[in-house]
């Protein structure tokens, strides 16, 4: 990032804040965590007027005409206030239709998925879908006249608010194909699932026979596979970004308590074990924080670096999340661990973003793989 | 905020250092580095000094009248050159170029600095005698003395982890100077000539078993009251100026070479530890570590860089972030090279001088990545730093 970037980003950052800050409150949150994580229809409509969901869509869609970084901006501010909102699911969706539709698909969608008018989804299937058995995949076949959609996808993030699912699928020889369903249509049959973590709805779903026309397909063969790879990449920094800020917001929470919770006649802040401690989630937060930055860059320029930074930040600030939140409840101590503090809302969030969109285990090993050993020889002189 | 360097200068840069460095860099410097005496280190170091700067890449962060003028954007390019050639290091000249440069360009008198900075240029080497026996952390409560007697102070006290100061011509000094004073505000900073008579320097052996450290035992010795580096009690203020000189460009060289540090784990865990057995790095436990430690190697990357982009007030703490994440890092990540070279690696072997932390014997390495997380404040110094300065934490009393 350039210092202009930068500057940017803290403006964008405070607008979105302040925004969230009257809107989303401690009791906004556990209504939604009561429905199951479906947000607040007036919290998208809010959203949506800001021109939020189509903050990195192209201007001659009504779009912001920003990029993913600015996206990500967002999806941090959106994380720190633990909101219950589908930007990113419909980001992702709309991103696949504007990069992989057609002229006719972009304009059918784009327009509304910017304004917040139509929501999004984006189902990829166990994860990583490339590597998901086809058997195991929504299977597209033609049954003479039409194509339709038949099988299960679980864990689908937001899918129950989605006017319209991106689904990568697959043939019935095994080409991976990437369709567009409404889920309103028939045959499409979403089932809630009881999350610990309730902030964000979660669901499963089915399709039985359903129909898909022509023109909700955006890709097939190789160029599906393209496209779930690119969306999965969206994905895993998208969660990374909400991790990232979820640990922002602990680190200010346990700041605050430490400096005002007194005991042996001080603040336990002064305390070395808990300072340094503090110390420590902060640090790690700031780096969790740069690389987001760094993969919605590379993301944002389509560089051959970004699989890399995009697991690195997924693996690095959903695990940071969740260890920051852990050290936070302990911190806090006994008022940190009751169901009336906030603490356990943001340490669930994260233990949820952690294993969504790909765990920490498969994308360190991704990590592993990328990082091409030294050109160098080792140093050793035996 | 600084403005943006453009590109295409940066891209220029790079490439002229890259082919300067194929020119120059000597080929197996390493090996011929192992095992040598202390003279043979001193004049390959004094001759790699001459050969940067001839190249003109020696001291890049020093003011163009002197000799540098380079962008911080520049210098983080030509040491992140240095450092994927894998050049040796100035690790004799280290404390002269930063430390010493930096304190007389902030604090000295315009005839301190015509005196010194060209003879730094030509291989001067300096130590500094800051630390004590019983002033490791609480470096403030030195007591080494310092007695003006007319034109001269006379220094009496002992120094201790100055490194490099066996060799050394010139030494950074801290001394007390008024001892009624509260303890911050006693404190001289002086140039010590380390020819001057009464000086003994004795080295310490680390566990590594090298002698880099250096005890500094000081007997009536005269220094020049000309030698003051600032006023008469500022010196706290100007110590704090020299140790933020740590911070900048010099950490890109530091986290460019441990990136490469990773590669060379890389290829370490790729290596069967008996010949025809799985390599660790068929391990997937071993995977996960290493794709662990390739991503804080790239956050400690970006935190060098952010310092290029951000002068905000903010980013004085980022030199503690800087120092404690790299520390931290750098003694995990020679941990796990201990614990992938198995047995065999635990064989004594030599350490190539000139070198920083990355001889390639893992477990040398290791031992020595205790002279990241001690010296130049501890990473409990660290943390205190950014829990109180950062995070506004409150203070801990002090115990007399």
């Amino acid at each position: 990032m350039t210092a202009a970037d930068v500057d940017e980003h803290a403006e964008l950052r405070t607008v979105a804040r302040d925004v969230l800050a009257s809107s989303v409150d401690s009791e906004s949150v556990r209504r939604v965590m009561a429905e199951g994580g479906a947000p607040d229809r007036d919290l998208i409509g809010q959203l949506a007027a800001l021109g939020w969901f189509g903050i990195a869509l192209p201007e001659e869609y009504g779009g912001g005409g920003a990029g993913f970084p600015e996206l990500c901006v967002i999806l941090e501010e959106l994380g720190y206030s633990a909101a219950s909102a589908p930007v990113a699911s419909s980001a992702l969706c709309a991103l696949a239709i504007n990069r992989y539709g057609d002229a006719e698909q972009r304009a059918h969608w784009l327009p509304g998925l910017g304004a917040g008018e139509i929501l999004g989804a984006a189902v990829v299937g166990r994860w990583p879908s490339g590597a998901t058995p086809p058997s195991e995949r929504p299977v597209l076949t033609s049954d003479g006249t039409n194509e339709v959609l038949d099988g299960t996808a679980e864990f689908v993030l937001d899918a129950r608010v989605a006017d319209v699912l991106l689904v990568c699928a697959t043939t019935a020889d095994g080409e991976p194909v990437a369709v567009l369903v409404e889920t309103g249509a028939d045959g499409v049959q979403p089932s809630p699932r009881a999350m610990t973590d309730a902030t964000r709805p979660v669901d499963d779903l089915r399709f039985v026979r359903a129909r898909i026309a022509s023109d909700r397909v955006l890709a097939r063969g190789d160029r599906a596979a393209d496209l779930a790879r690119t969306i999965e990449l969206h994905a895993a920094v998208a969660i990374a970004a909400d991790s990232t800020a979820v640990a922002r917001r602990v680190v200010e929470m346990t700041t605050r308590y430490v400096k005002e919770r007194v005991q042996f006649g001080r603040p336990v802040g002064s305390f070395q074990a808990v300072k340094h401690r503090a110390a420590d989630m902060f640090v790690s937060t700031q780096a969790a924080a740069l690389l987001i930055e760094d993969a919605c860059d590379e993301l944002g320029r389509g560089s051959a670096r970004a699989a890399q930074a995009a697991s690195m930040a997924k693996e690095y600030a959903c695990a940071t999340a969740v260890d920051v939140a852990g050290a936070a409840l302990q911190l806090h101590g006994g008022i940190g661990y009751t169901w009336e503090h906030d603490l356990h809302i943001f340490f669930k969030r994260a233990l949820l973003n952690d294993q969504l969109f790909g765990s920490g285990r498969w994308h360190r090993a991704r990590v592993a793989e990328l990082v091409t050993p030294s050109q160098l020889p080792l140093p050793s002189t035996r | 905020m600084t403005g943006d360097v453009p590109t295409e200068r940066l891209d220029d840069l790079r490439q002229q250092v890259r082919a300067w460095c194929v020119e120059n860099v000597p080929r197996d410097w390493r090996s011929g580095q192992t095992g040598v005496s202390h003279d043979e280190f001193v004049a390959f170091q004094q001759d790699w000094l001459a050969t940067l700067r001839r190249g003109g890449y020696a001291v890049p962060h020093w003011p163009a009248a002197w000799g540098g003028g380079y962008s911080l954007h520049e210098q983080a390019v030509i040491y992140e050159e240095l450092a994927r050639a894998d050049a040796p290091r100035l690790v004799l000249h280290f404390v002269s170029l930063h430390h010493a440069a930096t304190t007389l360009l902030q604090a000295g008198t315009e005839q301190q600095q015509k005196d010194h900075l060209p003879k730094i240029l030509d291989g001067e080497v300096w130590c500094q005698g800051f630390s004590e026996p019983d002033a490791g952390s609480d470096l403030a409560s030195l007591r080494a003395r310092a007695i003006r007697d007319g034109d001269v102070f006379v220094v009496n006290g002992q120094k201790i982890w100055a490194s490099v100061a066996m060799y050394a011509d010139w030494c950074l000094l801290l001394a007390r100077t008024d001892p009624s004073a509260p303890k911050h505000q006693g404190i001289s900073y002086f140039m010590l000539d380390m020819r001057s008579p009464g000086i003994e320097v004795r080295p310490i052996r680390q566990p590594s078993g090298a002698e880099h450290f250096c005890e500094i035992f000081l007997n009536d010795v005269e220094i020049p009251a000309a030698n003051l580096l600032g006023a008469e009690n500022d010196g706290w203020r100007v110590a704090l100026q020299t140790l933020s000189s740590e911070r900048g460009a010099t950490m890109v060289e530091l986290a460019e070479r441990l990136s490469i540090g990773y590669r060379w784990l890389l290829t370490q865990a790729l290596r069967p530890v008996v010949p025809g057995e799985p390599a660790p790095y068929d391990d997937s436990g071993v995977r996960d570590r290493l794709g662990r430690l390739a991503s804080e190697v790239e956050a400690l990357r970006l935190m060098c860089r952010r310092v290029l982009v951000d002068d905000s007030p903010q980013v004085s703490s980022i030199a503690s972030m800087i120092k404690l994440y790299y520390s931290e890092l750098l003694q995990r990540m020679t941990g796990l090279g201990v614990e992938l070279a198995g047995l065999p690696g635990q064989v004594v072997s030599a350490r190539p001088m000139s070198a920083g932390w990355e001889s390639g014997e893992w477990l040398l390495d290791y031992l020595g990545s205790w002279e990241w997380t001690i010296p130049g404040g501890t990473s409990e110094i660290q943390r205190t730093i950014i829990g109180e300065r950062v995070l506004g934490l409150p203070k801990e009393k002090a115990t007399k």
